[in-house]
Formats: C-alpha cells, structure tokens, sequence
C-alpha cells in the first residue's frame, strides 16, 4: 500500500482512536453506585451504619458496620454489645479486607471445576439422596452455631430423619479442659464469667487472655483493671502479651505449672486457716490432699525460689477479691484438667468465686456428638455425607490429621466456605457461601447475649448462603417438615423483632447461679510428670498470637502483614529460643533451625530472645502444627530437637532495635509514686504555635497498652494503607501509620518488656515541616500535621528528619487486586506512588464531625463526638482522641496527669500526643 | 611572534577540535555505552517506582545523594583551580583552564541529575522552582532543598558565564577558521567580538569579575549542600561544622581530581612542557594540608559527640566506626586520612603514578564518605525500633555509574565542539616567553 497523505492521517487516527478505547476500558469499580435506581435510604456521601456480629473468632464480638454506597468499609465494635463495647481486635478489624479478598470463593466447585448454581445445587441433592438412599449418616460438621442457624441446621437434619447429634461443633479455640475441670471442682456446666477490673491481683496460670478466648473483653478488663491500680502476676515459660503486661513473670518450666497451683493453694489454706468461705469438711480434705506439695518440694519441681510461692500466697490473701485464671494453651499439658480444677479450687478458696468468677446459668449445649466421637464414626464408615459449614479442621495442619483421614473414607464431603481452604479443597463439592457481612445468624458467646448478624450490604460476588442452599435442597426432595417457608432471612425477621435487629441483639443481665465446691474436689491428681534428662529434646511451647489465635491458617493478608506485636515479624514462623539455648544450639539470630517433633519436622528463623526461659522452644501455634501429628488437640508436653541448618533467613529487625538503649522513649514509674519528674519548657527562638479553636491530639497510656495491635489493623483498614507483601516488609517498606513498638529490655529482675504505639507526634515545632521544600506538609490551626499529597514530589526530606520515623514512602504502587478495591474508604485519597505519607490523626473524621455540629448549629464540639479509627478499636482504651485546647476533655485531663510526657521532649517538637508513663512495681 | 608560530600554537590548542583518535570514539562509545544503562535503570525506577532502590524505612536516601554531593563536590576541582590560577597569574591556566571551567559546569549539571532521579515524582522537580503560578504557590524558602536550588542554579549560571566569558575570543576566532554548521554557531557564539582594543579593554575589566564571584559563590553552594544535613535534627548531621567541612572536604577531593585531570590532560595533550613536576608537587602539598583538615574534622565531630554526650549522637558515631558500616568508616579513614600522608615525602610528591593512586583513593574515600555520614545517621537515630540497614542496588548503581558516563560524554563532545585550551591566553603567555625580559614572570603585556 502506497503511504500517502490521506492513509497516513486515516491510519493515524485509526491507531489514535484504538489506544484511545483501549485507555477507556474501565476494571472494577463498574458502577460508584451499586444500584441503577438507589434506594431511599442510600445517600451518596452519607455513610450508613449496621449493627452486626463479628464472626472472625467464636468470641462473637457485636460490631457496627459503616457502609458507604452500598459497600461495607469499616467494622468498629458496637457500644451496645457486652462482649465488644465499641472495640475490636485486630482480626475483627481484619474482616473487612478478608469480606473483599481477590482470593474470596464466588462460585461452586464441583470437583475442582466452577460449575453454575443450578449444577451444583442439583449435585448436592443428588449427593443427598445417594447417602439416604444406602441408609448413611449426614452430618454437618459446622463452626458454633448456638442460634437461629444452628436451630436450622437441626431442623434440616431432622426433616431427613438424621438425629440432632449429627450436627458437630468445630471449635478449635475451645478450651475445653476448663469445661471439665469447671464440672468435676463445682459440678456444673454453666458458662464461667471473669470480673478482671474488680479484681485487686490477677494471677495468670499460662492463661494468655489477650491472644486467647475473647481477647477484646478480657484485655478491656485487663485496662480497667490496671487503671484502677491493680497488680498481676503471670505463671508461664514464655513472656506473650498478657505476660508482657503483668506485673511479674514467674518462668517456670512447661509441665510443672500443676505442682505450683498446688503448692500456692497449699500455702494458702495454711494462712488461711479456718478463715476460709469454704466448708470445714472441705478443708480438711483439701489440706490433706496438698500435703504432699509442701514448699520445698514445689521450689524443686519449679525452679522458682521457695519465697515465691508464700509471698504470692500472701499477696494473693491481701488482695481480696483477686482472680485466678487459666490454665490457657501454653500451660495445658497432659494434666490440663486437673490443672484447670486446681485453679478453680484455688478461686474458691480464696474467696473469688460469686465476686470475680461467677457462672452464669443459661440454654444448654446442644446435645451434637464430640469431635473425637465424629472422628471415630467417619473413619468408620458409617457416614455417607458430611456437610462442612465454615470448619476447616485441615487447615490446623495435623493437629486434626486423624479427622482428615477419617474425611477422606467419607464418600461426599460438601463443603460451605468463603475461601477454597485446606478441607474444601478435600470437598467433592465447594459452596461459594456468603461473607458473614452478607448473611444471617445470631450468636450467644455468653449467657444474656445473644448477638443478631445481619447482612449489610449486597454480596460481593456471586455467592448464595448456606442456609437457603440446605432450604432449597430439602424443598427439590419435598423434606420441608418442620423448616421454615421462606428464605432463612425471613426466619431471622420473624425470630427477632425490628428494634433488636438495629440494635445487634438481645442483652440481658442474667444472674450468676450459686455454686459449691465439691468435697471431692482434687480427689484425682495425676503424678507430676517426670522431669526428664537431657537428651530428651526441648520442651515445645506453642504460643497463640494475637495475629493469628489458635492457629487457624493465616488466611488475612493484612493479619500477615502487620508485624506481631512483640516479635515485629511479618509474613513469617519463627522459633523464639533464649541467648543460653541459642547458644548452646550454636544458632545465632536469623539462623534457620529445623524443628523435629514426633509429627515431623518444621524449619523456621531462630528469634533469640529473653523472652522465653531458657531450654525452651517457642513456636506461634500457626507454624507448629506438623510437629504435633498424633499428638492430640493440645500440643503441650512435647519436646523437640533442633538444629540448625546452616540456612539463614534474616528477620528484618535488627536485634539491636528491640533494647531502648536507655533512651527512654516507653518510660515508666513506680506504682508507689506515679509521677515523672516534670519538663521544663525548653527555649525557642521562635514564637509558640498558636491553635485558636482546638488542638487535636492523642493521649496514649502505656500502662492500658497491652500491644494488641487493633490500633494497627483498624488503621490499615480505614485509611486505605497498602498492603506491599513479605519482600517489602522485610526491606522495610512497611506503610503501616500507627505501629506497636516493642522493647525487650533486660534489667536485674529479668527481661521487661513494654509497648509504644507509635504514630505521627503532629508536634507544634515539626522537623518534617520546615525540611519540605514544596510544602507539601504543613501545621493546620487545629493542630495536625497535614500532608498534601498532590504537592509532594518525593524528596523524603521530611522521613530523614523526623526523629521518630514515623513517615512512610510510597516506593510502588502496591497492587489492590479485583474486588480489593471495593473495600476502600471513599472519604480518604489512595495515595499515588511516590509521595509521603503518614498518620492524618483521621482528619476526614474531624471534618465529618465539625461539619455535623455545624449542621446542627452547635458552636462547641462534643468531647469525643470525634475519634480516630485507633482510639475507637482500642479494646483498653489505652489510646483517647480528643482536643487538648479542652480543658474539660479526657485528653486535657491525661495531659495534666503526672505520669504524661512527651517523646523525645528534648528535641522540643511539642508533639500533640501524650504518652502516659506505664506503672512497675519499682523501688 | 612569527605568523608560523601563531599557526603552530592554534593547530596545538585546536588539535582535540580536528583530529579524532580511537581512543576518543572509544571513549565516547563507553560513556554513551554508561549513559544508555543508566538510563535504563532510571526508566526502571520510573516504570515501577523507587522500589527498585535499595532504599528504606529509615534510610531515605542513599547512593543517589551521595553520588549527588560527591559530583557537587567534585565541581570545586574546576572553577575554583581555574579562578585562583587566574589571579596568581599562573601559566598554568592557559594550558588548564578552559578545561577545568567546562569540567566544573558539567559536574553541576550532572549533580544537578540526581535530585530529580531521587525524587519520588521526578515528573514534578519544577514544583521546587520559584515561579510565578495563579495560585501563588511558592516554594518553602525555609526548606534547605529550596537554598539548594538557588545556590546550585546560581553556581552553574555564573560558573557558565566564566566559562563562556573566557571562551569569546578563541569562538571569534574560530569562526573565521572553520566551514560548515560550525560557523554560524561559533559566530553566533561569539557575539561579534572581533578583537579590537575596545573590546579587549571591556572583557579584561569583565572577567575578573566573573573570577572573583566565583570563589565564593564555591564556598557557598558547598556549605548550603551542607545545611541539607547540618539544618536537620539528626544526630551525625545537626552540627555546626558542617559547612567548613563540606568546603574542606570539595577543595580536597576538587584537587585530587585536579591531579588526575592534569594528569590526563598532560598527557593528552602532550603539554610535559608546560605542566611540571613542581606543578604537582604544589598540588600534592594542598592534598596533603587538606588531608590534615578533614582528618581533623573528623576527629573533631568524635569528639564534640562524646564531649556533648547526647545519647543518640554518641551511638550514631560508636556505630559508624564499629558497626555494619565499619569497613566504609575505616577505608574512608584509609583513603583520606592516612593515604595523603605519603605527600609528607617529596619523592612521592614528585612520582606522577604515586600521586595518580592516591588521588584515585582520596576520590573513592570522599565517594563512600559522603556515603557514611548519610546512611548511617539515617540507619541509626533517635529511635532504636527504628534502625535498619541500607544496600544499593544493582539499577541505583547503574545510576550512578550512568552519571559518571554522563560526565565523560559531555566532556568528551565537549572538547570536540568547543577549544579545550585557550587559544588567546597561550598566546598572551607564549608572546610572554618569547619577550627578552620578564622578571617577575607577570604576563602584563598588550595583546598580541
């Protein structure tokens, strides 16, 4: 073809318009609005807000739920909710990523193959009539469902003649050794309730209640209970959170925590004498059945000093009411259940029992078989369908091997599930369930709470609930005796009145039932355990973490991304052994080390640390699954082997990172005279900074902080931080705003640990400030430190000079894949690669708040009628957000208190957040 | 002078404009070759960020920035030399200067590269220019980058001039030499300068100006580099001896780089008669007082750490000489503290290769000690959660290498386009010489 003038243009326009079109091929969003005619409710800009139930862990936290254009993008806890009282942790904040992960299921699988609704609902009627046609068991192996949904679930089985035993709780988390030391010491089944804040002293028998459990209830208690001056004291082999923030940490090895229990009750009913609340008799039994644990033999078996025990005895006499806990994962060795009744003999003994522990009566278990029994019948044979509902005992490694072999003799596994998990992947047929934010149940985590879920927005993806996939089942094979109607939504409706369902649930006070303890109380000891002699291995403790609690697979990728709190690791397993056991290992920091345990063998990173006694190998629970194969649900009394492999796989932090080096930045004060020396104003050249109507701030009280992270995740969460994956973390390239920073200081009584949530100062004099050359970040007159992203070119000027490093550089444009993008909160910019960024103390919060009293005609704002995404979720209020110019505001009040200081005062940046020193029992 | 003799000195001066050796095409292909690489790792780093760096949380900036102050450093070998041969009358400068001039401008336009590679969103660098805008946008004058710009631009503007200044006889003269697209360039370039005694007047009275602002138009720019660490709060960097130190440390490592630029040029241009052994034996005695100097700074910002005793100051330089980062800290140590002493001995002052080695470390020793203090007051400040380390990576030293074929090239078509020694100054200083009497060794003669 001859080029002339007139193909040219032609072509070139041709070729103009094609990259054109192309450039105008628009990904997700499709649409801002989800709706082609909105509804009434819906305004664009107004975010709507929904009370729900947080079903991340079974401790069922009540939620509310913003959402913005018809897209859920924030979870905050709901005030109402007993359990949750306006916080959560960081895996309930974690839930909106994981409502929007790119790796959510959205359509049926049926043997491995996406096939459309119709095809998969028809096979699993078929795979239903098949099992009931040969005369087999359905069973429906589900996370706890106590409500509505599990009442559904039992109707179903029922409509198929199936028994109601046949519907199977998973509860990995449960620790059901309580259970049963609960029923032989009092002899009842009701649901135990801890008072923490009333209680004077807190002794923790390996009872890590701020990972474990349910950790925004237990550590709000935790913060109560310190601020109204009380001590604790935790029993354990390894310094977790909750002992990170005891008072004491009593090492003791794992396995010897039973003598101890009983050593301390022992010296207990000896100086409590006739004193006690208990009955003569009792007493008289117990005294005889602790003789053998006389103090002596206790400082022998533990290693502690024989002071230890008398002195806690007595402390613990002085405090009255003062709660014993435990014994949690890391102390429930083979003699767990005796364990557990020896703490609570001890309670009741002291007195605790009707003031800090108290049982409260309600609906009984249903009557579903136990695990261990449901394993034993699958692997039998006898069961012709099991349906899983949202319990994936694979993915536990083998913790659950023997489950998943007896799954694997069940002829059709259907599994209902949001993610293609480890057992769905072992599922003749995969059902695309709902995300817990779009579908219905109710949960009752305690007695008088009965928790509603309800959808509150229209699902992400083509997926169909559980409840009416089993409906529509039954319907096609005209069971429908007994199950509701209409869809299981309707049911709820109808189950729950209007009021209720906005309001998240049921509360009611229900009162605590009188309970005695049984005179044969601790008739059943087991012979403390061998010590065993060198050779033998290490003894193994498998630590839970607030990241990641018992283990479930680490299936968050912001719950990777965040670093654990004590260890600052991300994206990786470590094995946390101390310098002398390094040492004598010949392992060094960094070093990887293979594990060998009688379930096989793992390897991991060493993290050389204080932080664990000595002779001990720490594992969190996610990464020591395969060393446990046979050993049962517990994990503890294991020892391992390890060695070093002669690979390195470097940690990012360095080690000298995790001491303070004397600097002071997380101070703290004795508990007899809280006050820090007070701060003379230093000299400025310049004029103060003057804020005409108010100056936000945080005051964060580091003697609340248990270093939970929740602050971190709500953060990531509500400021649409990027997630940037393990090689950049552990380059460094973290873009997290607020951070947990942990030290891990030694001092003559051991290795102390504190906290430091670490977030932009908004100092007054800021370094970043008059480094910018743009002016990219400036002071704003209400006192935050502003960052203009459209004006920063990416000098990084202002990172070098902040003092606190608390800046962070946009150095690609992470990706946020397919329906990722529709978690993000339309109210804060995504920032473009290239440009700095840090904490904005919210500030699309504190326009929203200004702007509503405006709209109200108010000229003064409420004290905390704004707050930060990191003081609303932080379960100990340790974290307040407020207006320092108020003096009337709880801020002010923290600022003026003696134990406030700035960081790094000296450098006389007037920060506009106030740390407030943490309390020690120090001289 | 003879018409021959004229003919003779323009076709020596003019001979790097006429005849192309290999070596020159070779040299050119090599620093294109380096161009064209880092160029490359640029568009990487533009394509997918800056997290092709090896940069980081609390190392914010590294081999770029120090390559940046290294090259501004580098600047002072030229003007600096070229203005005080100027005024010590020294013959030295016909045969040097032009060269000199030209390497100091295109050491700041490479320097001047740096900060817009380093930046994040290099496409918006004109956001630091103060321009008149709608929206009355200015830069922060309170910003050490913003004195930056200015002191730079200002270096480089007058600088320029100097150069250009000087060059206006020999480009009139040439283009009445050359054919081609060269001579309405040079004639355009040389402003109508035709040689009279007006025109001579008026540019002897001019340049000097030039010279004289130059000097401390060097010191400035060095010390405002400077207050880019000095003016921060971090330890290792907030100190008030910054700015001598800066101008110590560019004079010093200006005149190692002056060593092997006339050492090159010596031989390049085959000027063993002009360039003498006592020439560089000047020379390797300033290296070696300037030796003392830094070695002296450095024991000072030791000392005033300790004897202040702030704690993350003391820590910042305990780990610079004992931490990750002590090998930088003792080969720096090496090379500019403890090499520079064999000019104590006058056989070494006098060997051309010795003096050649330990230009090339002290070059070396002042790159990777720019690269301490940035990256290990970074690495290592208040904050100990905070501390980290820092490795190039292969595309950011592509970079800088990039820069230094980037220096190369320009230079080389610089020579090629442009007389590398003046024509008029050798000259003056030939018709010097060949005058029966000239006690004072002064050229301060007419014109020829």
């Amino acid at each position: 073809m001859r080029l002339t003038r007139r193909t040219f243009l032609g072509s070139a326009v041709g070729v103009l318009g094609a990259g054109l079109l192309e450039g105008c091929k628009q990904k997700l969003p499709r649409y801002l609005v989800p709706h082609s005619a909105p509804p009434d409710d819906v305004v664009p800009g107004l975010a709507r807000n929904y009370r729900t139930v947080c079903r991340e862990c079974p401790a069922a936290c009540g939620a509310t739920v913003r959402v913005r254009e018809g897209r859920a993008v924030k979870m905050e806890g709901s005030p109402e909710h007993p359990v949750s009282l306006g916080a959560l942790c960081p895996g309930g904040q974690a839930a909106i990523e994981r409502l929007y992960a790119p790796t959510r299921l959205g359509t049926p699988l049926l043997g491995g193959k996406e096939v459309a609704w119709d095809k998969a609902e028809a096979a699993l009627a078929e795979g239903l009539q098949r099992a009931l046609a040969a005369n087999q068991r359905v069973v429906i192996l589900t996370r706890p469902e106590r409500g509505q949904l599990g009442a559904l679930f039992g109707a179903w089985l029922a409509a198929f003649g199936q028994p109601a035993s046949q519907l199977v709780s998973f509860d990995p988390m449960e620790r059901w050794w309580l259970r049963e030391g609960q029923r032989r010491a009092f002899g009842t089944d009701a649901t135990p309730s801890y008072d923490f804040a009333a209680a004077k002293l807190l002794l923790s028998i390996g009872d890590d209640f701020v990972e474990e459990g349910s950790p925004v209830e237990a550590a709000r208690g935790l913060g109560d209970h310190r601020a109204a001056g009380g001590r604790s004291v935790y029993l354990g082999p390894r310094l977790s959170l909750t002992a990170a923030s005891a008072d004491q940490w009593l090492s003791v090895e794992p396995g010897t925590e039973l003598t101890f229990v009983l050593g301390l009750t022992r010296q207990v009913l000896e100086r409590l004498g006739a004193g006690s609340a208990l009955a003569p008799s009792t007493l008289v039994a117990l005294r005889a059945r602790l003789a053998p644990y006389d103090d002596a033999t206790v400082a022998a078996r533990t290693s502690l000093s024989k002071g230890t025990v008398a002195e806690l005895a007595a402390a613990l006499i002085s405090a009255s009411p003062s709660l014993v806990l435990g014994p949690g994962r890391v102390a429930a060795g083979s003699d767990a259940v005796a364990l557990a009744e020896a703490v609570y003999v001890l309670n009741a003994l002291l007195g605790n029992v009707g003031t800090t522990l108290r049982f409260l009566g309600g609906p009984p278990r249903p009557p579903g078989m136990e695990l261990a029994e449901f394993t034993r019948q699958a692997a039998a044979g006898g069961i012709g369908m099991v349906i899983l509902h949202h319990a994936d005992p694979l993915g536990y490694g083998s913790v659950h091997a023997q489950l998943g072999r007896a799954l694997a003799k069940v002829p059709f596994v259907v599994a209902f599930t949001n993610e293609l998990d480890a057992s769905a992947r072992q599922a003749q047929l995969v059902l695309a369930d709902h995300h817990f934010l779009e579908s219905w149940s109710d949960v009752t985590p305690r007695p008088g709470v009965q928790g509603i879920q309800q959808p509150v927005m229209t699902p992400v993806l083509g997926t169909r609930p559980a409840a009416d996939v089993l409906l529509a089942a039954a319907r096609g094979l005209g069971k429908t005796a007994g199950l509701p109607e209409g869809s299981f939504g309707e049911a709820m409706r109808q189950a729950f009145t209007a009021k209720e369902i906005e309001r998240g649930g049921r509360f009611e006070v229900v009162a605590p039932l009188p309970v005695a303890l049984r005179p044969s109380a601790l008739d059943d000891l087991p012979a403390p355990a061998q010590r065993r002699g060198p050779g033998m291995g290490l003894p193994l403790v498998v630590a839970p973490t607030i990241r990641h609690l018992d283990g479930r697979t680490p299936r968050s990728a912001l719950l990777q991304e965040m670093p654990d709190p004590l260890s600052g690791f991300s994206w990786t397993g470590w094995v946390e052994l101390h310098p002398t056991t390094a040492q004598a290992l010949h392992v060094k920091a960094g070093d990887v080390v293979a594990l060998e345990g009688p379930g096989g063998r793992v390897d991991l990173p060493a993290h050389v640390t204080p932080a664990i006694r000595a002779g001990v190998v720490g594992v969190p629970v996610g990464d020591a699954t395969t060393l446990l194969d046979g050993v049962g649900p517990i994990g503890l009394g294991v020892r391992v082997t390890a060695a070093p492999t002669g690979l390195q796989r470097p940690l990012h932090l360095p080690e000298e990172g995790r001491h303070q080096h004397g600097r002071e930045l997380a101070r703290s004060v004795s508990r007899a005279a809280p006050r820090l020396p007070p701060q003379e104003p230093l000299p400025s050249m310049y004029p103060a900074v003057e804020h005409p109507e108010h100056r936000w701030g945080l005051a964060i009280d580091l003697d609340r902080c248990t270093g939970c992270g929740a602050c971190t995740a709500a953060c990531y969460v509500e400021n649409n931080l990027p997630i940037v994956g393990a090689e950049d973390m552990q380059r460094g390239r973290s873009m997290s705003w607020l951070r947990i920073q942990a030290f891990v200081d030694q001092t003559p009584a051991g290795p102390e640990a504190s906290f430091l949530p670490l977030g932009c100062q908004h100092c007054s004099n800021a370094p970043c400030e008059s480094v910018c050359p743009t002016f990219a970040t400036y002071h704003t007159q209400e006192g935050l430190n502003a960052q203009i992203y459209a004006r920063c070119i990416g000098t990084r000027y202002c990172e070098n000079n902040c003092p606190y490093g608390v800046r962070r550089f946009n150095f690609s444009e992470w990706p946020r894949e397919g329906t990722s993008r529709l978690g993000l909160n339309p109210d804060v910019t995504v920032r473009d690669r290239g440009v700095t960024e840090k904490c904005s103390l919210c500030i699309h919060r504190i326009s929203a708040g200004e702007e509503e009293a405006r709209l109200d005609g108010r000229k003064q704002l409420r004290d905390g009628e704004i707050i930060s995404a990191c003081a609303a979720t932080c379960p100990t209020r340790a974290i307040v957000f407020g207006d320092l110019k108020d003096p009337a505001s709880e801020i002010s009040r923290r600022a003026a208190d003696g134990r406030a200081y700035k960081l790094l005062g000296e450098l006389n940046t007037e920060p506009g957040v106030v740390y407030l020193a943490r309390r020690r029992e120090k001289a | 002078m003879s018409d021959s003799k004229i003919t003779q000195i323009e076709r020596d001066t003019l001979a790097t404009m006429s005849s192309t050796s290999r070596l020159y095409w070779a040299g050119l292909a090599t620093s294109v070759g380096l161009v064209l690489l880092g160029a490359w790792a640029w568009s990487l780093a533009l394509r997918r960020g800056l997290g092709v760096l090896g940069l980081n949380e609390p190392v914010m900036w590294g081999a770029l920035i120090t390559t940046f102050v290294f090259f501004i450093g580098v600047s002072h070998s030229g003007t600096l030399v070229s203005a005080i041969l100027y005024f010590t009358r020294s013959p030295l400068r016909a045969a040097i200067g032009r060269s000199a001039e030209a390497m100091t401008v295109i050491t700041i336009l490479t320097a001047g590269l740096y900060p817009i590679i380093h930046i994040g969103r290099s496409w918006l660098f004109f956001f630091v220019l103060a321009y008149p805008n709608q929206r009355q946008l200015w830069p922060n004058f309170r910003s050490p980058l913003t004195w930056d710009v200015f002191a730079i631009s200002s270096y480089v503007t007058v600088s320029g001039l100097f150069l250009y200044m000087g060059m206006l006889p020999d480009l009139a003269l040439l283009s009445r030499r050359v054919t081609g697209w060269r001579r309405p360039l040079y004639r355009a370039l040389s402003l109508g300068f035709s040689g009279t005694d007006a025109e001579w007047t008026l540019f002897d009275r001019a340049y000097p100006i030039f010279a004289a602002v130059v000097i401390p138009l060097a010191v400035s720019v060095h010390s405002v580099v400077s207050w880019d660490f000095a003016m921060s709060v971090m330890p290792g960097w907030h100190s008030s001896i910054f700015a001598p130190y800066f101008v110590a440390g560019a004079i010093f490592s200006g005149i190692a780089m002056a060593i092997l630029l006339l050492a090159g040029l010596r031989r390049g241009y085959k000027l063993e008669r002009h360039i003498k052994p006592a020439h560089f034996d000047l020379l390797a005695k300033l290296l070696l007082a300037m030796s003392l100097v830094m070695t002296f700074v450095y024991l000072t910002e030791f000392f005033m750490a300790f004897f202040r005793g702030n704690a993350a100051e003391v820590e910042v330089f305990r780990w610079r000489a004992t931490g990750a980062y002590a090998w930088v800290f003792w080969l720096v140590m090496v090379c500019n503290g403890v090499a520079p002493l064999a000019c104590f001995w006058s056989r070494v002052r006098r060997s051309l290769p010795a003096l050649i080695v330990i230009s090339v470390l002290v070059s070396i020793g002042m790159w990777f000690e720019r690269f301490l203090f940035i990256v290990t007051t970074l690495a290592h400040s208040y904050n100990p959660a905070n501390w980290g380390n820092y490795t190039p990576t292969w595309p950011e030293l592509l970079i800088c290498l990039g820069g230094f074929g980037w220096f190369l090239m320009l230079f080389l078509i610089f020579v090629k386009v442009f007389p590398s020694m003046s024509v008029a100054e050798t000259m003056q200083h030939e018709h010097a010489l060949s005058l029966p009497t000239d006690p004072e060794g002064e050229t301060g003669v007419s014109h020829a």
